[in-house]
């Protein structure tokens, strides 16, 4: 087996355009200070890093988890509710929205993680759907469409969440997407764990072979994805502080989707110039309105055909493995 | 409960069954043949429940003639599809064809939306009946016209479907592809041709689906998505591959739906699925009627 080297960065250009382009983007809401801009930057980010997680799926083990709005959703609605009828804060609900959503996640991984492709696609689907009515049925709890009314996170330090330019909420978005970012890269790249990934990727019998257990290495994937997805599903739900069933709907995944692959399968980082490029493209095209999303979806149909790679091989040529 | 009452639910529940085996039918023909996970089904649908509709309430049509408009119409509109879509990407590289192809049917199935959205705005249209009004005196229960066309021609249509498949010589090629391919093409098949026909069938099955049920469900930009997923739990219960095992399945989960709505609402009723998935998971997780050979689209 290959020896596993530490994390190091090497200076090379590339690397320092990079770190640039983090620090351009991490910067340009305090300079612009314009709340749309921020929020702006907060969905972009927000969806970047899900998307990159649903990458983690997808590019890494192949396993498309296409309720993978329901699964933010459900991190969503339970730190919502803990915050509302229990009094739960809500910096605690953004690890315990994670919790919850990374548990289904095992129930569900263990579950369906035996089947491939077009069964776990659809298993996850169906899962997705029937948590959406389940909310839906349900608004003694929830509220169903009537909308659950979230509060926002306790300030702190001088983070103030009361102010109109929503810088604290970047800086969270920020704080949170980055080491998530950073922490998968890592456990892709650098761990046993993610050196089973590859291994599974590449030939499934010969890394059983190699005494690899499939289901073991799928079940954590998805229940590290499920994490991702539940935590920054609380964290969106305190940002927009409204919440209603059709946030777990199939268009939210297929939104989240469309962006890790126009980023680039198997890239991660990818997804977060793509969500950058999209989001604000469709922001600048709104007075389209519908047209805009033919537009989109004549574009994602082209990239499809004429360039599979997405935006992150036209950066660099290199497989990520 | 009275008897009648529950006889009336079947009836229905067997009509709003054959319109989810219309659906099965049509994914689980593309699937089959051209290898494709179509999520674009429930667009197609729409397209024909807004055809449906031109066909009634615009043009003042009859039903047939709807029916008729409605068909020709998705057909048309698969035909250019496949023909501007998947050809290409056909041509320009079969690696990774599977996911390149599901991501496309999502960037159709927007595309689509958003062009009904633009061309016939957020409004509802629907029709007050598909048939004429009126009921029937049947076995001593009465119903519509209405129900009762919706369930014989939906029948009727998959028994001609069925008859196409195994008795014309257009049908056997289409089942000759999904055997082996490239078999087929060296007896003489034209391959694409074949694939373009069938994914027209496809979208056309979905679209009388849609059509038919114009004065139930009234047309609406982003319906689809409901007939989609119900299309594919039918196909994924049943299993991928058996597409006679979809049609008992779905006029079961039909009279199924129907007969619960006297105990739960629509919406408690997707934890009965739920539950029906968990149990298919431990015992058949390839369906009932799947045999695990067909491992799907993300395989290697």
């Amino acid at each position: 087996m290959k020896k596993i080297s530490a994390a190091r960065i090497e200076l090379t250009w590339k690397n320092v355009i990079m770190l640039l382009c983090v620090a351009l983007i991490i910067a340009t809401p305090f300079i612009v200070r314009d709340s749309y801009v921020s929020h702006i930057f907060i969905t972009a980010l927000l969806y970047g890093t899900l998307a990159a997680s649903f990458d983690f799926g997808v590019g890494y083990l192949g396993i498309v988890n296409f309720g993978y709005a329901a699964f933010m959703g459900l991190g969503a609605y339970t730190s919502a509710i803990a915050a509302i009828s229990f009094g739960i804060n809500p910096w605690l609900g953004l690890l315990l929205g994670g919790a919850v959503a990374g548990l289904l996640g095992l129930a569900t991984g263990v579950l369906t993680l035996r089947l491939y492709g077009i069964f776990v696609a659809c298993f996850t689907w169906f899962l997705g759907m029937a948590l959406m009515f389940l909310i839906a049925v349900t608004p003694e709890i929830t509220r169903g469409y009537l909308g659950l009314s979230v509060p926002h996170f306790p300030n702190v330090w001088i983070l103030d969440f009361t102010d109109p330019l929503r810088l604290s909420y970047f800086a969270i978005i920020a704080i949170l997407s980055l080491p998530i970012l950073f922490l998968m890269l890592y456990l892709g790249n650098r761990t046993r764990m993610g050196l089973a990934f590859r291994a599974l990727r590449g030939s499934e019998p010969a890394a059983m072979a190699c005494g690899i257990n499939p289901l073991k290495y799928r079940v954590m994937n998805f229940v590290i994805t499920c994490f991702i997805a539940g935590t920054l599903g609380s964290f969106y739900a305190h940002y927009i502080r409204i919440l209603t069933p059709s946030l777990l709907q199939t268009s939210k995944t297929i939104e989240i989707l469309a962006i890790a692959y126009l980023g680039g399968r198997r890239s991660l980082w990818g997804s977060i110039p793509a969500a950058f490029l999209i989001i604000s493209v469709l922001e600048f095209l709104r007075p389209l309105e519908a047209y805009r999303f033919i537009i989109y979806g004549i574009i994602l149909i082209l990239i499809m055909i004429f360039y599979p790679g997405g935006l992150a091989r036209l950066i660099t040529r290199k497989e990520l493995f | 409960m009275e008897i009648t009452t529950v006889i009336e639910l079947v009836l229905m529940g067997l009509g709003r069954g054959a319109i989810y085996a219309l659906m099965a039918l049509g994914l689980a023909l593309i699937f089959g043949i051209l290898n494709i996970p179509s999520f674009a089904q429930g667009e197609f649908y729409m397209v024909g429940t807004y055809f449906s509709w031109v066909g009634l309430m615009m043009l003042g049509l009859g039903p047939f003639v709807a029916l008729l408009i409605a068909a020709l119409a998705t057909f048309l509109v698969g035909i250019c599809c496949e023909k501007v879509i998947f050809t290409p990407l056909r041509k320009f590289g079969r690696e990774e064809w599977l996911v390149n192809v599901f991501v496309l049917t999502l960037g159709l199935s927007l595309v689509l939306q958003n062009v009904a959205l633009v061309t016939a705005g957020p409004l509802y249209y629907g029709a007050p009946y598909f048939w004429e009004p009126g009921t029937v005196e049947l076995f001593g229960f009465r119903i519509s016209y209405d129900r009762l066309m919706i369930i014989v021609l939906a029948n009727t249509i998959i028994l001609i479907f069925w008859a196409f498949l195994k008795r014309t010589k257009l049908g056997r090629a289409i089942r000759a592809v999904a055997q082996n391919a490239t078999a087929a093409s060296l007896t003489g098949v034209n391959l694409s041709r074949i694939y373009t026909i069938t994914f027209g069938i496809g979208c056309m099955l979905s679209g009388i689906a849609g059509a038919l049920m114009v004065a139930i469900l009234p047309a609406y930009p982003t319906m689809g998505i409901i007939p989609l997923y119900k299309g594919w739990f039918v196909v994924i219960v049943a299993g991928l591959g058996t597409m006679g095992a979809c049609i008992p399945i779905a006029l079961l989960l039909g009279v199924m739906e129907a007969v619960g709505l006297i105990v739960a609402s629509e919406g408690w009723q997707s934890v009965l699925y739920l539950i029906i998935i968990c149990v298919l998971l431990i015992l058949k997780p390839f369906g009932i009627f799947g045999k695990g050979e067909v491992r799907g689209v993300w395989e290697k």
